[in-house]
Order: C-alpha cells, then sequence, then structure tokens
C-alpha cells in the first residue's frame, strides 16, 4: 500500500493525489507548476518513484508497439488505386 | 471579403496531399485497425479515409494537424460504415470508477514482473492486448499512447470532452496491464524463478 500521509510541506499532493495526476504528468499534460509540485512529491517518495517508474516503462513498451502496426502493402496499393481513380495525379 | 484572420486553407496541390497526408498511412492505419480490430476493415476505412479527405484536400487548413484531421475523417468513416455512431457517441463513461492503479502496479513490480516491459518483443502482444479491450478505451489509448496526440486533439478526433478522454486513458491502460499480465503468464515469459530474459 502506498504511505499516504507524505503530503509536502508546500501544499504539495500526498500520495494519492499525486498518483491521480502521474499519468497526466507523464503525458505532459500538467501546468508547469502543478508539475512541479507532483514532480517533487514523487522524487521524495520510494513508492511513488517506482510506481511512476513502472508506468513510465509500460507507457514506452506501449508507444514502442507502434512500429509493429505498420499498413500493410495491399492497403497501400488500394489507397493509390482508388486515388487515381478519383484523379490524384501526385 | 476574405477575413484575414481565418485560418488559411490548402493549396489543394497533389504534391501536398501526397507530402503531408499519403505519408500518414500508418498512422490512419494503426488508428483504423484499433476502430475495426480487423485487418480487412482496416483496409476498408483507410481506403475510404483517404478518398475524402482527398475530395476535401482544398479545405484542409495549412498549418494544422494532418493527422488529427485524417484520425476525425477515419473516424467518421468507422462510425457511418457501422452504423455504430449513435451508440458511441452517447457512450459514457465519465461516471466511471477510477480504477486503484497503485494495486494494479503492485501485482507487476511484486511479482517482479515489470522487466518484461522492457522486452524488445512485446509488440505484438500489446497489439494483442489491445484488441481486448473496449472499443471506447482502446481508441483513446492509440490516439494518445501510439499516436502522440494531446488529450484535447484525442478529444477533437473523438468528439467527446477531454475528461472523458482522461478517464477512458487511465482505465484503458489498467486494463491493458491486466491482458499484459495474462499474456506474460501465457506466454512463458515468466518462470518460477521469475520472468524470463528476452533473446534480444
Amino acid at each position: 500500500m502506498m504511505n499516504t500521509p507524505n503530503s509536502d510541506r508546500n501544499n504539495g499532493p500526498d500520495c494519492n493525489g499525486a498518483m491521480l495526476q502521474l499519468f497526466e504528468l507523464l503525458d505532459g499534460e500538467l501546468t508547469p507548476e502543478v508539475e512541479r509540485r507532483v514532480r517533487s512529491h514523487i522524487t521524495s517518495c520510494p513508492d511513488c518513484f517506482t510506481h511512476a517508474d513502472f508506468e513510465k516503462r509500460f507507457l514506452a513498451a506501449l508507444h514502442a508497439a507502434r512500429g509493429d502496426g505498420v499498413a500493410p502493402k495491399q492497403c497501400r496499393e488500394k489507397v493509390m488505386s482508388a486515388l487515381r481513380t478519383a484523379g490524384f495525379t501526385g | 471579403m476574405t477575413d484575414p484572420s481565418a485560418p488559411a486553407k490548402g493549396t489543394g496541390s497533389h504534391a501536398d496531399f501526397s507530402a503531408l497526408a499519403l505519408t500518414a498511412i500508418d498512422d490512419v492505419y494503426r488508428f483504423a485497425r484499433s476502430l475495426t480490430r480487423d485487418e480487412a476493415d482496416a483496409e476498408d476505412v483507410v481506403q475510404e479515409t483517404y478518398l475524402r479527405a482527398f475530395k476535401s484536400w482544398t479545405t484542409f487548413q495549412t498549418g494544422s494537424d494532418v493527422r488529427r484531421w485524417l484520425f476525425t475523417i477515419a473516424r467518421n468513416v468507422f462510425l457511418r460504415s457501422r452504423e455504430r455512431g449513435k451508440r458511441e457517441i452517447t457512450l459514457d463513461d465519465e461516471g466511471a470508477e477510477i480504477v486503484d492503479a497503485v494495486q494494479a502496479k503492485d501485482v507487476w513490480v511484486r511479482q517482479g514482473l515489470d522487466p518484461i516491459l522492457d522486452r524488445a518483443d512485446l509488440g505484438p502482444a500489446i497489439l494483442a492486448a489491445l484488441d481486448e479491450i473496449p472499443d471506447s478505451y482502446r481508441t483513446a489509448v492509440v490516439l494518445v499512447d501510439i499516436e502522440d496526440q494531446s488529450y484535447e486533439d484525442a478529444a477533437e478526433v473523438l468528439g467527446v470532452p477531454v475528461g472523458t478522454v482522461r478517464s477512458r486513458l487511465f482505465r484503458g491502460r489498467k486494463l491493458l496491464q491486466e491482458r499484459l499480465l495474462a499474456y506474460a503468464q501465457d506466454a512463458g515469459f515468466l518462470t518460477s524463478a521469475g520472468p524470463a530474459r528476452s533473446d534480444e
């Protein structure tokens, strides 16, 4: 379980608050000030740091999967054929 | 009279279409694949998406995100082809309960499974796991995590509020982690001594 009392002395989030905003932090969706507070908590809390590291690696693995999802050759050919029929000359 | 503050329309040139739109075909295919969960259907969606995009290329606003534009067309093509627009749009998960993320992470870390995330051969398992989660979560995860769209852009493509994207992402990622855990166990990534090593 998380340690809940780790709320920071500068009005930063506690563990639950930091973890609720973790994905937004990793996605770059927080304002600079909120990001600073959440990062400050995570770097000072071993439990939250472990959790954040796990989620960061999970998202990296997920993003890397894009390399396994390219359009097949026949898909490209179908698109080009349809476009040429529609007047595409590029 | 032309409004000087209005975004510039595209040139409509075929060369621009080729350079801007056609180079995003892998991205459009991945998104279409996430919508349809079927390769042949995805190809049909991609083809129709590019046809519509080509026909309205002159309306594309120069400087705007061509991928977001194509994703929006692809989603509309998909919804129309399945006549599922009404159901998708009325799908409401705003009130969905928040999954206990900490508990989910603990399973991975406690069992020493997190090194699996670093395996180079995890991609196919992730794509298979994506197919197993509900449509609304999958499309949000694909747009943000694989296609690098912002929450706001994903919300625009999906026609939902940003908060809905946020909650769908949260739940979708947790569901994916659950599926990957099952996959790791089934695929023999785990040994009695812990995670098996990748051959990379």
